[in-house]
């Protein structure tokens, strides 16, 4: 009974549009009042959700990607990935998903992969006469990487919730990462060949590609900072966060110059607006998952699948159908911390690979960021490009979203995808 | 200008609002430069591990601190750019009255949980003090001073919660970002 008020308050109020993070929070309250714990808890749990080492880097991952925005860094990553592969069937839209791939490797974010890059392909394609949904469409899509391939402040999330290891999580991420890029290309390529409907682009000669590449590779050099510090031992996440906040201000102040006194300001309110937003959306989880604890839900959740015989498929299908529901509606790091504290132990009791069960978690938010109505990849690139026409941006979504689903159902299918980086750490 | 002044404020504010902006703005600089100053303090610790070969004794739990600073002391500046995300499928369609009274349950709501905060944690405070608690690390912080963090982003979001009681934003969130700064797109993952 107790469980179904909260349940009734939590959906109530963000119904209405309350912040997930209050809405949480209060149901929380309610369910403390009503289980007679003592509410002083309250702030307890919020102050050591904000000290929570793992968290400080996605402060730090934002302000670096923030200033890769600002630095207007995606256009020389463009350029030098156009080098390469623009004469390429689709040349322009595999650059695109490219160096959305390549700027995964940098921000932990989806929302700032696609502005970065969307900031200069689309208007590359645009110019060269690509279809408008597809030049949207590919950002939008490609852009969804940024949360899978490492850095990834999902993968942070989830490590913060469940106690894995974050450099396991972030080396999930790469080959699923990896082989969603390969789809991409392969539906460019087989879209050209078939309808031909892509302008060509003339091939760049060695001598081009050398120039434009040698000239960048300060911001060629930018994931290896990180997931070398990582994986090479130097850093923890955390500090190599920092460490590649340091680096892209001093690439963009000094190699690019890119980066103004007055850019300051703005990319640390944007960065605290972001960082406060996440942190108390966790905040708001902890508290509710406390309540969650001494109402013992996830051990009824547990009970009620053995009763019924339920085994890991059917509930990895019923979640894969709640993330994609609630996908269409609400963000990534509301879905993924209203859900996760009773689907975690649920998937554990269940014998679902913890590490698997994150990839295909964070593969589902992926296509959360593109489906409308409430895409925010979608509204971002409308943003920046000043578009009004939300059909055309929609439609052009589609095909990304198919093929980012086709790589849900490879690495549901064949978990290795997911497990054996990770394995070998 | 910011979004809490976008709908409701033609012309000068009162200055019980300017007052309002000020207590809650000003925090959020002191917030944005403890981002800088956690980035320097993770710097000066690799730099001590490999180049001085002795790592600090305090620089992750000043670090960890300066999180709590930068989540406290943003919490209502946050609140203020309507930047704490919800779900805006119902609300967006809303009736410009529904939308208002949508707001007003929901700062009633924040603020009911802004007081449990200032007010437990204010005690936390208290018995921080009267017990003399230090953390348990070679810089033995005492631990009043971390804590009070807490309570004060409570006020602060308190503060900002009854300033948008009584003046509600009305456009949804996605339409605002949209048609106003395209900038605050970015204000999610």
């Amino acid at each position: 009974m107790t469980a179904l008020i909260v349940l009734i308050a939590l959906s109530l109020l963000l119904i209405i549009g309350t912040s997930v993070a209050f809405a949480m929070g209060m149901a929380a309250v309610v369910g403390m009042w009503l289980t007679g714990d003592n509410l002083a808890a309250i702030p307890k749990v919020f102050f050591e959700t904000f000290s929570i080492y793992e968290l400080l880097a996605v402060p730090l991952f934002v302000v670096m990607s923030q200033v890769l925005l600002v630095g207007r860094v995606g256009e020389h990553l463009f350029e030098v990935i156009n080098s390469w592969v623009r004469h390429w069937p689709g040349g322009l839209g595999i650059a695109t998903v490219l160096s959305c791939g390549f700027f995964s490797a940098v921000a932990g974010s989806s929302t700032a992969t696609a502005a970065t890059v969307g900031a200069t392909a689309i208007p590359a394609m645009l110019r060269r006469r690509y279809p408008k949904s597809f030049a949207f469409g590919m950002v939008a899509g490609g852009g969804t990487l940024g949360i899978l391939i490492p850095p990834s402040i999902p993968f942070i999330l989830y490590a913060a919730i469940t106690s894995e290891s974050v450099g396991k999580l972030f080396l999930a991420g790469v080959m699923p990462g990896l082989l969603i890029i390969l789809l991409l290309v392969a539906y460019i390529v087989i879209l050209q060949l078939r309808t031909g409907t892509l302008p060509r682009e003339a091939r760049a000669s060695m001598g081009e590609r050398v120039a434009v590449t040698s000239g960048h590779t300060g911001a060629l050099l930018l994931p290896m900072v990180i997931l070398g510090g990582i994986y090479l031992g130097i850093f923890t996440p955390t500090e190599a966060a920092a460490a590649g906040a340091i680096y892209s201000v001093l690439l963009c102040v000094f190699v690019y110059r890119s980066l103004a006194w007055s850019d300051v300001v703005p990319i640390l309110m944007a960065t605290v607006r972001v960082s406060c937003m996440i942190m108390f959306i966790i905040a708001g989880a902890m508290v509710l998952s406390r309540v969650l604890t001494t109402l013992q839900i996830a051990p009824a959740v547990i009970a009620f699948f053995e009763e019924q015989h339920f085994g890991k498929w059917t509930f990895l299908i019923l979640m894969n159908v709640l993330w994609l529901v609630m996908g269409t509606v609400m963000e990534v790091a509301s879905i993924m911390l209203i859900t996760l504290p009773i689907a975690f132990p649920v998937a554990v009791s269940l014998g679902i690979d913890p590490i698997w069960f994150a990839v295909i978690m964070v593969i589902n938010m992926e296509l959360a960021t593109i489906s409308p109505p409430i895409g925010l990849n979608i509204f971002v690139l409308m943003g920046i490009m000043n578009e009004k026409d939300e059909a055309v941006v929609v439609r052009g979504v589609l095909p990304p979203f198919l093929i980012i689903g086709l790589g849900l159902i490879l690495v549901m299918a064949f978990p290795a995808i997911a497990t054996w980086l990770p394995s070998l750490h | 200008m910011s979004r809490a002044e976008h709908t409701s404020a033609i012309g000068g504010l009162p200055a019980v609002r300017r007052l309002i902006r000020w207590t809650v703005v000003t925090p959020a600089y002191l917030a944005a430069f403890s981002i800088a100053a956690v980035v320097a303090v993770m710097a000066y610790e690799v730099f001590c591990r490999y180049v001085l070969g002795a790592p600090t004794d305090w620089a992750l739990e000043i670090s960890t601190y300066l999180l709590a600073a930068l989540v406290c002391l943003g919490g209502g500046y946050t609140l203020r750019e309507q930047a704490h995300v919800g779900m805006e499928l119902v609300y967006a369609k809303m009736p410009l009255r529904g939308r208002r009274l949508a707001q007003r349950v929901s700062m009633v709501c924040v603020f009911v949980f802004a007081v449990i905060l200032l007010w437990d944690g204010v005690k936390e405070v208290r018995t921080a003090i009267l017990f003399n608690e230090r953390s348990l690390t070679p810089l033995a912080m005492p631990l009043a001073y971390p804590l009070a963090l807490m309570p004060i982003g409570a006020f602060l979001l308190a503060l900002q919660a009854v300033e948008l009681f009584f003046y509600p934003p009305t456009e949804p969130h996605v339409a605002a970002v949209e048609q106003a700064e395209p900038d605050h797109a970015l204000d999610t993952l």
